[in-house]
């Protein structure tokens, strides 16, 4: 439909048509006065970085207002709904899904409002997923690399190896119990933020899948045993008590750091709110693959955020020109050290192996560009909600597991 | 002015048109359209990202019935609403009879009880969610401590006693205010009755049972009607404290909502259809309430309708009057127990238990000083510590640096005194007419602005951004300040029509006999005799902006301006991987302060201007 169809109809029936379908903006015509970025906040770092970039872009574009939104994570799910059901689109998005809003024609690719330098510089395993039809429309903004860390003292005292199998997980468990102090021997993150990470490293660990083969497979029975496996683990006290409702800011943690949990799911690297409490603690932490069953190859789970640029009239220019500030080395690489995570191009990753302070091995490197997904699939934002308020249940004693994968797959075909 | 003067008939009926404008104006303004907005939702479909995708009939309606939790979660409501509402009634009687006596405890149990009013809900409830952690809680240890229990109960965690948990939250919140109106009810009963009644013989037991609770009879159905609104759109608590949990353990259809909207089911017309019902239950909440807190008769005809809601009305109060007294009849023999316990209550060990209480309402802020004062690592020490390892005062320094603290502060000090103002310029009016012009729809006028408080906030909120949008006014001041006032009205209309209607209409009279305008009355007569109303309405006005949230979000969060307002702005230090507890207590504890002290000033004249003339 085209827009001389839109104006024709009245006001309200215009809502609702030009909904259904896009109407394409001219975004080459002048130049917009006014940018906004909306990103999420990482930490208390992220809105000084943001606003570094800024001032600079407006050393050149002095007339140009950046508006700049940090939010949290719980309000900027809400906010972003409320701008684009208003079409009041952001120049600029940082959140984790990109595919809906590509798929509603709403967002540039990435080769129109990036560099190609840029885009080759991109680490392959995660601009491969921010594809989708082929086109790279969620640029990769930066990423943790998800491992299991412990407590290298409490398994010596245990008297323990670091397990790499479910059974040795068991047993180990056997073991830390006797310790004296209430000790966790995993402690298990499944509440509903952040519990999709410890869901889907489960999941892999335990040789499942959640899409293979053009299928949804949630639900399948190697991820009911291994959702099982959790409760039963739960059950037996060898996690912390009710793991469906602990998150990892505010419960696992913080029980890791005070010593009271041998083993725990957490990203790798410097991350402030997991690292600083656990350096202060002086504690001795090694990080490492997590326990797998059904000879599943040990893995770590990559978690990209990405950033989305929003087709508007003659704002291309302008997001180029802040997003190659962005991108550029050295200013990427201080992102990435900020928040503790890490930058996903060669260029500036080579700038953080280089820098002391960091302490990052070609091992770390090499470890990021083996790590694996979730699905990039259009179904996985409902799963992911889904997933995100219900995998807790799954380890609720007695709850039955297949029941509760089951609703997750069904929003995942529903889409 | 115009021309032509209108006569008769129209000139007496136009008579409060100036008077109540503004009020309807902004009432409709703000209110109405993203309520018509919500309902327009509620019938179209809207798509995961928030575009809307055509008229969707009643499919949002179906599918919000054919949820699995939708039972569950009605059931929870229902309980919430139940057992928060009728728990915070009896210790907040209990409460106002403890400190409607005299002595020093009583001061002290006054001032505890200002504390938890004057501070952000989102603050206490960030709090109380710290202080039941399992094994860092400060519950847990005291209980520890105290022998009384042998473990760490995960409190908020455990789906078998995290609704309970919230629940207590809910009762602890809504004490506080509560048992401020019913110690308002109290005052007014007359001496010279309690005084009869000694001198008759009777015993404090049946003083307290017969002359006193019958008295403030009203009064009691106000405070709990006005509970009942409260709890059941009651968002903040829940939300803090259980909203990351897995599942539904704890929801009741407010929190449900935000999670069809934003989290589980991403659908924002399936919420709306539920804000919807969610309207129209409480509508039926405020037919009952009109007919209850209205302190006058009706001027206007009784129509079939009106009338068989005041039949309904008659036959539940009759019940629960019954009840009252069959109760009452059952704990007779007890009296020989309690009414020593009461006579002693009157005397040292009022003040002691008084005392008690005092402390229990002000720990949560004891424990949020202590925190602010800690070191990450000992925030989530195990078990809790008491009092901090080591004093970080440097917190208190370094939070103005973590964040542009003190621009938060001017901003929101800047819209909490501008709305306060506005709200006092267009409510004293509307009141006043309310209150001595005999219109026409009077009653209506009431129940519109009253209609405001049942709405949800969430479920306004994207019609509000949209009107912002359409009016261009998204980070602009007079917008935020327009919609506080709006939102805050009702309670200042009501209050202040309760205080006016308690001035004799005799003096107005002959006031007009001696040449004033309604106006001139309004401002010479009425105006110096409602002190304590006026002060009562500008302290809450003041507190409900400065603790407001939700709305400043959504159409006032432009940092590059720097206008952000302190609720807001304090929320950084929530990231995706920390929470840094002592910044946020410290901003928190920064900002109850000027609220506090607010509060404590006008406490004496609080209570009176509370529920003056509401209980003739």
């Amino acid at each position: 439909m085209k827009r001389t169809t839109a104006a024709l109809a009245g006001i309200g029936a215009a809502t609702l048509v030009l909904a259904g379908c896009t109407a394409e903006p001219d975004t080459s015509a002048g130049t917009a006065e006014e940018i906004s970025i909306v990103v999420a906040q990482y930490s208390t770092g992220t809105e000084g970085y943001w606003k570094e970039i800024i001032a600079d872009f407006n050393k050149q574009y002095p007339d140009v207002k950046v508006d700049l939104q940090v939010l949290d994570w719980g309000n900027l799910n809400p906010t972003v709904n409320t701008l684009i059901q208003t079409k009041q689109y952001p120049d600029i998005l940082n959140i984790t899904n990109y595919q809906d809003y590509a798929s509603a024609g709403l967002l540039y690719r990435a080769d129109e409002v990036l560099s190609k330098d840029v885009i080759d510089d991109l680490l392959p395993a995660f601009k491969a997923n921010g594809e989708m039809d082929g086109e790279l429309y969620g640029i990769p903004f930066i990423a943790s690399a998800n491992v299991m860390y412990y407590n290298v003292d409490l398994l010596e005292q245990a008297g323990v190896e670091v397990p790499t199998t479910f059974d040795e997980l068991l047993a180990a468990c056997d073991a830390v119990k006797k310790l004296p102090g209430d000790v966790a021997t995993y402690a298990l993150s499944l509440g509903a933020t952040g519990g999709t990470g410890t869901a889907a490293a489960w999941v892999f660990a335990g040789g499942g899948e959640l899409y293979e083969d053009g299928q949804w497979t949630i639900d399948s029975d190697t991820n009911v045993d291994t959702f099982q496996y959790l409760q039963d683990l739960a059950a037996a006290g060898c996690t912390q008590p009710n793991p469906g409702q602990t998150n990892t800011g505010d419960g696992t943690w913080p029980l890791f750091a005070q010593g009271k949990a041998a083993m725990v799911y957490a990203p790798l690297g410097n991350v402030p709110g997991f690292m600083d409490p656990v350096r202060d603690a002086g504690l001795k932490v090694e990080a490492t693959t997590h326990p797998t069953n059904n000879g599943a190859k040990p893995s770590i789970l990559g978690i990209q955020d990405n950033l989305m640029a929003f087709k508007k009239p003659g704002n291309q220019k302008l997001v180029q020109e802040l997003l190659g500030r962005f991108y550029a080395a050295d200013q990427y690489a201080a992102i990435a050290k900020t928040e503790g995570l890490f930058p996903l191009t060669q260029s500036a990753l080579a700038v953080s192996l280089a820098d002391p302070d960091l302490g990052l091995t070609q091992d770390d490197v090499d470890l990021l560009n083996s790590a694996r997904f979730y699905p990039n699939q259009p179904g996985w934002a409902a799963a992911n909600a889904r997933l995100k308020s219900d995998i807790g249940l799954a380890v609720v004693p007695g709850a039955d597991v297949k029941q509760v994968l089951t609703a997750i797959q069904d929003a995942a075909v529903a889409g | 002015m115009t021309t032509r003067r209108p006569t008769g008939r129209l000139r007496d009926a136009l008579a409060p048109v100036p008077w109540i404008a503004p009020t309807i104006i902004l009432v409709l303004g703000v209110i109405a359209f993203p309520a018509g907005y919500a309902v327009y939702l509620s019938f179209v479909g809207v798509n995961r990202i928030g575009q809307i995708t055509g008229f969707a009939g009643f499919d949002n309606y179906v599918r919000l019935f054919r949820e699995p939790m939708f039972g569950h979660i009605i059931l929870n409501t229902g309980t919430w609403l139940v057992v928060v509402v009728a728990v915070t009634m009896v210790c907040s009687i209990a409460i106002a009879a403890l400190l409607s006596g005299r002595g020093w405890g009583r001061r002290v149990l006054r001032f505890a009880l200002i504390v938890p009013w004057a501070a952000a809900l989102v603050m206490t409830s960030l709090v109380w969610r710290f202080i039941l952690e399992g094994r860092s809680g400060m519950l847990n240890r005291v209980l520890n401590d105290l022998g009384l229990i042998d473990g760490y109960p995960d409190w908020f965690r455990d789906p078998t006693t995290a609704f309970g948990a919230v629940m207590v939250v809910g009762i602890i919140t809504s004490i506080p205010f509560t048992s401020f109106v019913l110690l308002g009810g109290l005052m007014t009963v007359p001496n010279e009755l309690v005084e009869a009644a000694r001198v008759d013989g009777a015993s404090s037991w049946a003083i307290w049972w017969r002359v006193k609770l019958p008295a403030i009879r009203s009064t009691i159905f106000v405070a709990m009607v006005l509970n009942l609104l409260h709890v059941f759109n009651a968002f903040t608590v829940i939300w803090v404290i259980t909203g990351a949990g897995a599942g539904n353990f704890a929801d009741t259809t407010i929190t449900w909502m935000y999670k069809i909207a934003f989290v589980t089911q991403l659908d924002t017309s399936e919420a709306a259809a539920l804000g919807v019902l969610n309207v129209i239950f409480l509508v039926a909440l405020i037919l009952v309430y009109l007919r209850v807190a209205q302190p006058t008769e009706s001027d206007a005809p009784s129509t079939p309708v009106a009338s068989r809601i005041r039949d309904v009305v008659g036959v539940v109060d009759d019940l629960l009057v019954r009840a009252g007294l069959r109760i009452g009849r059952t704990l007779r023999p007890l009296r020989q127990f309690i009414a020593p316990l009461a006579r002693r209550a009157a005397g040292p060990a009022g003040n002691v238990v008084a005392l008690f209480l005092g402390a229990f309402f002000l720990a949560p802020y004891l424990v949020m000083f202590l925190a602010s004062l800690k070191t990450t690592n000992e925030l989530w020490s195990m078990p809790a510590t008491y009092l901090p390892g080591e004093w970080r005062w440097s917190n208190y320094v370094d939070v103005f640096t973590k964040i542009p603290l003190a621009d938060y502060f001017r901003v929101s000090l800047t819209v909490a005194l501008a709305s306060t103002a506005l709200i006092l310029l267009v409510a004293i009016p509307a009141a006043y007419a309310a209150s001595r012009l005999r219109f026409r729809g009077r009653t209506a006028f009431l129940g519109l602005i009253l209609v405001t408080q049942m709405f949800p906030g969430i479920a306004l909120i994207i019609g509000l951004y949209q009107e912002a949008l359409l009016l261009d006014a998204i980070g602009e001041y007079w917008f935020i300040i327009v919609i506080d006032t709006s939102f805050n009205l009702a309670f200042a209309v009501w209050i202040l029509f309760a205080n006016i209607s308690a001035v004799p209409v005799e003096l107005d009279e002959a006031a007009r006999l001696d040449g004033l305008g309604r106006f001139g009355v309004l401002i010479r007569v009425v105006l110096p005799l409602i002190g304590g109303g006026l002060v009562t309405v500008a302290i809450f006005s003041f507190i409900g902006v400065w603790n407001e949230f939700m709305l400043a979000l959504t159409v006032f969060n432009d940092p590059a301006q720097n206008r952000v307002v302190l609720t807001v702005g304090i929320q950084k230090f929530v990231g995706v991987f920390e929470t840094n507890y002592q910044y946020l207590f410290a901003a928190s504890l920064m900002a109850i302060i000027p609220a506090v002290i607010l509060f404590a000033l006008i406490e004496r004249r609080l209570v009176g201007g509370l529920t003056a003339g509401s209980l003739k």
